[in-house]
């Protein structure tokens, strides 16, 4: 943490030495002062967290269909071998399709509203959750499966208690891919697909301050984005993905 | 070394901008423009040459940018020196101190808000669940939705939580689709609706209380000091582009068919019959100045010097 | 009293070169109560028979039945226990993985209570194969020693009948390898359970068994021999020797 800090310091200094330099205009490049102010008043009035939470909320309310999915078709791609091969060009065919080229088509069959950003946010992570899960199923040792077999589980229980907890740290590699794929694709389809009065994430939130050029509220926008993104990523996935191959560790 | 490697990213990141901000050189104008039949006058002066014809040498730069913001922008990055655009939008970025002004006016259109036929008599009638597409928010669409609101319920934020950001030919789609029960848009998308059965609810004249300038020519401060002849120059080219259009129909409706790939009845009908007007005079800004102030989306402009050239 | 029949069994692998016959004709008769080894040289087929004896494999014709009724798949009451020592759940602890055979909703439900009589089974089990102190370990924290001790004791906790070992102590360094031997033996006196035993240590075999099924090279069959050496046995002894080179002949006769 210590550690982190100065960096962060220098950036600020450089900043602030470079703002003063009065080379740019404040309109271009405000001071951090500026910034810091504008997201100050951006989050006493609420705007700011509540656009942070829509956007998570998003994020959460995607990722949820999307696990189910893809654990039903790694499950059905594992259980019966033919379907795998189908499965498999399906998502080979869609996966690397940009979602947002999707949205007008996504428009078109199922009309206007936020869902349209929930279904782009479930095309970007339902593949990485779908082929990390099957990776992981595939992975699982024909020893554990021996055992299983052993003690007669049942298809649930084989399922529940062998195959979902014996793949955990591959599906927990696709959830870090899927967050980072999610993050990315809701602010960007929130930029481009918004609503004017209530209801819109981060992206719009950007977008909005860039329409009223707000730049100093723009810069603070992009700044909670990193530290958003940073922060998921370093405190929440990191340490439990440590955990994780450690106690993984012998297979 | 990460730390220092993010430092020398930061600073490059940071250094971008100013490596691309040049000042307008000597004898180049650089004009940009946005899409659509109230643009006219622009495709004239380009297709005719007339700036060109008027300043021997002079270099002429058009851009085609997609809205209002990219606009600024450049003109931010030192990439431009004339833009041409809605007047709320001028406002707003004068209003935060960009160093521009309106140098002419361009066009004067019918505006309004497409609603299915019948479907409401008022704007009050408009349900709680609507949904109205419209390009994107303190654009002059909104702003005249807003006034309209304004007059009519006494509130012109009352539908702010029905509307929704689109551009003008995915609205048109939306609407035609019923995906939205209402688009508040220009030509030609709202003659394409009207031609479609649907019914414009409210005016942009109405929705103003009198006629107004949709699309403004803004120029920069330092093209305006810094090259008073080419300015000069310049708003005289506009003018025979306007009086082009006035006098010689059929040579504007051939050349401006060809850029809007569309049939040459239809533009001539669509430029001279439904109340299009191009003109230089600047209609409507003290109106919209105070009701931009009023409802908050301009805070100091009224400290400024005039925003008039 | 007869627990374990195999009537002609026959077996073989489908290669690319054509048929690879592991087993025509296989009978065997296995006692309740005994100790059985199963012995020969890598390849043989020694593990190919133990799966097909437990269910994991069905035979190309033949029936196998265990207390009566035909094997037609792994039951619970024939516990398979394996050489590697991936075979516990890294994410249960010892005594959730021996818990396993009855409780599987740990991890993935929640858990779920232990009834008391099964708590004090279990409490036994871990005394008896001394993972008492161990319990809340996890399997990324145990030795290998440990980890087969594990699975014996998750084996023992479903009760069987009999207990299969393919090569259980196969991987373990020598004086690991001669605890678990002896905890084994004790396990089979205390608990009264048939053990079919495989392995390639003849003198392992010999160590452990009432009667040895041998992989005799120069038929290409298996062969029962009886292992009347008195209890308990002597590796160092004359006698012991003495068979472990007669066995060792038979297997590999050059």
């Amino acid at each position: 943490m210590k550690k982190g800090l100065l960096p962060g310091l220098a950036v600020l200094l450089l900043w602030q030495i470079l703002f003063m330099s009065g080379f740019f205009s404040p309109l271009v490049f405000p001071s951090p002062l500026a910034v810091a102010e504008s997201l100050y008043g951006d989050l006493k009035t609420g705007e700011l967290v509540l656009s942070i939470l829509f956007s998570l909320a998003i994020i959460l309310g995607s990722f949820l269909p999307s696990l189910i999915l893809a654990f039903f078709l790694a499950w059905l791609a594992f259980r019966y071998r033919s379907f795998d091969p189908w499965i498999e060009k399906l998502s080979a065919l869609v996966h690397p399709l940009p979602g947002i080229a999707l949205l007008p088509l996504l428009i078109l069959w199922t009309g206007l509203g936020t869902h349209i950003i929930v279904l782009i946010v479930i095309h970007s992570v339902l593949w990485p959750f779908y082929i990390n899960i099957r990776s992981g199923f595939r992975q699982v040792p024909g020893v554990w499966l021996d055992v299983a077999d052993n003690n007669r589980l049942s298809e649930g229980e084989r399922f529940l208690s062998l195959l979902v907890p014996a793949s955990f740290p591959q599906i927990f590699a696709g959830l870090k891919i899927g967050w980072s794929r999610a993050w990315r694709a809701v602010i960007s389809a929130e930029m481009i697909f918004g609503t004017i009065g209530s209801g819109g994430g981060l992206g719009w939130f950007i977008y909005n301050k860039r329409i009223f050029m707000d730049t100093p509220g723009m810069y603070g926008g992009v700044i909670i984005l990193m530290l958003i993104g940073l922060a998921v990523e370093n405190l929440l996935f990191r340490s439990v993905e440590r955990r994780i191959a450690y106690v993984y560790s012998q297979s | 070394m990460k730390a220092r490697f993010v430092i020398l990213v930061l600073l490059s990141l940071f250094l971008l901008p100013g490596c691309t901000g040049k000042g307008s050189s000597e004898g180049k104008i650089r004009i940009a423009e946005q899409y659509g039949l109230a643009y006219a006058p622009l495709q004239i002066l380009r297709e005719k040459g007339f700036l060109e014809e008027a300043a021997e040498g002079i270099e002429v730069e058009w851009v085609r940018l997609g809205n209002t913001a990219a606009i600024r922008e450049a003109v931010l990055a030192g990439d431009l020196d004339i833009g041409f655009m809605g007047i709320p939008p001028f406002l707003i970025a004068r209003d935060k101190g960009m160093e521009w002004k309106i140098a002419t006016g361009l066009s004067r259109c019918p505006l309004g808000l497409a609603v299915p036929s019948g479907a409401y008599r008022s704007l009050s009638d408009i349900p709680a669940d609507a949904r109205i597409a419209l390009p994107q928010p303190g654009s002059i669409q909104h702003i005249l939705l807003s006034m309209a609101l304004d007059r009519e319920t006494g509130n012109p934020s009352h539908l702010d939580n029905n509307l929704i950001a689109m551009k003008h030919p995915d609205g048109m789609n939306a609407l035609l689709s019923g995906a939205v029960t209402g688009h508040f848009t220009s030509p030609p998308y709202l003659f394409l609706e009207e031609e479609e059965g649907y019914d414009v609810l409210v005016s942009g004249e109405e929705a103003m209380g009198e006629p107004f300038t949709f699309i403004a020519g803004v120029a920069t401060e330092r093209f305006h000091s810094n090259e008073p002849d080419l300015y000069k120059v310049f708003l005289s080219a506009l003018e025979k582009a306007i009086l082009f259009i006035e006098e010689n129909r059929e040579e504007t409706v051939n050349i401006l068919s060809g850029i809007y790939d569309m049939d040459k009845k239809t533009v001539e009908d669509y430029l001279y019959n439904r109340g299009m007007v191009f003109e230089q005079d600047v209609r409507g800004l003290e109106n919209f100045i105070s009701f931009m102030e009023k409802t908050g989306y301009l805070k100091q402009i009224g400290e400024r010097e005039s925003v008039l050239f | 009293m007869s627990i374990l029949k195999a009537d002609s069994l026959h077996f073989a692998y489908d290669l690319d070169k054509g048929n690879h016959k592991v087993l025509e004709d296989f009978s065997l008769d296995i006692e309740s109560g005994e100790f059985l080894a199963v012995i020969g040289p890598s390849g043989c087929g020694k593990s190919t028979l133990l799966r097909l004896l437990s269910g994991f494999i069905r035979p190309g014709s033949g029936k196998i039945s265990l207390n009566g009724s035909e094997v037609l798949r792994p039951e619970r009451a024939g516990q398979m226990i394996f050489q590697d020592f991936n075979q516990l759940f890294p994410w249960l602890t010892v005594e959730q993985n021996i818990l396993f055979p009855r409780y599987r909703s740990f991890f993935s439900l929640g858990k779920k209570a232990v009834d008391p009589p099964d708590r004090m089974r279990v409490d036994e089990i871990l005394e008896l194969t001394g993972l008492t102190g161990f319990r809340k370990y996890r399997p990324h924290q145990l030795s290998g020693g440990l980890k087969q001790r594990t699975a014996l004791a998750r084996a023992l906790f479903a009760d069987p009948q009999i207990l299969f070992l393919d090569e259980p102590f196969g991987s373990l360094d020598a004086p690991s390898r001669v605890e678990l031997q002896n905890l084994l033996l004790r396990v089979w006196k205390e608990k009264k359970r048939t053990v079919l035993f495989v392995t390639h240590d003849i003198s392992e075999a010999l160590f452990l068994a009432d009667r040895l099924l041998v992989f005799e090279s120069r038929s290409g069959r298996f062969k029962v021999h009886s292992n009347s050496l008195s209890r308990p046995r002597d590796r160092h002894s004359g006698p012991f020797r003495e068979r472990k080179l007669e066995l060792y002949s038979l297997i590999d006769p050059d």
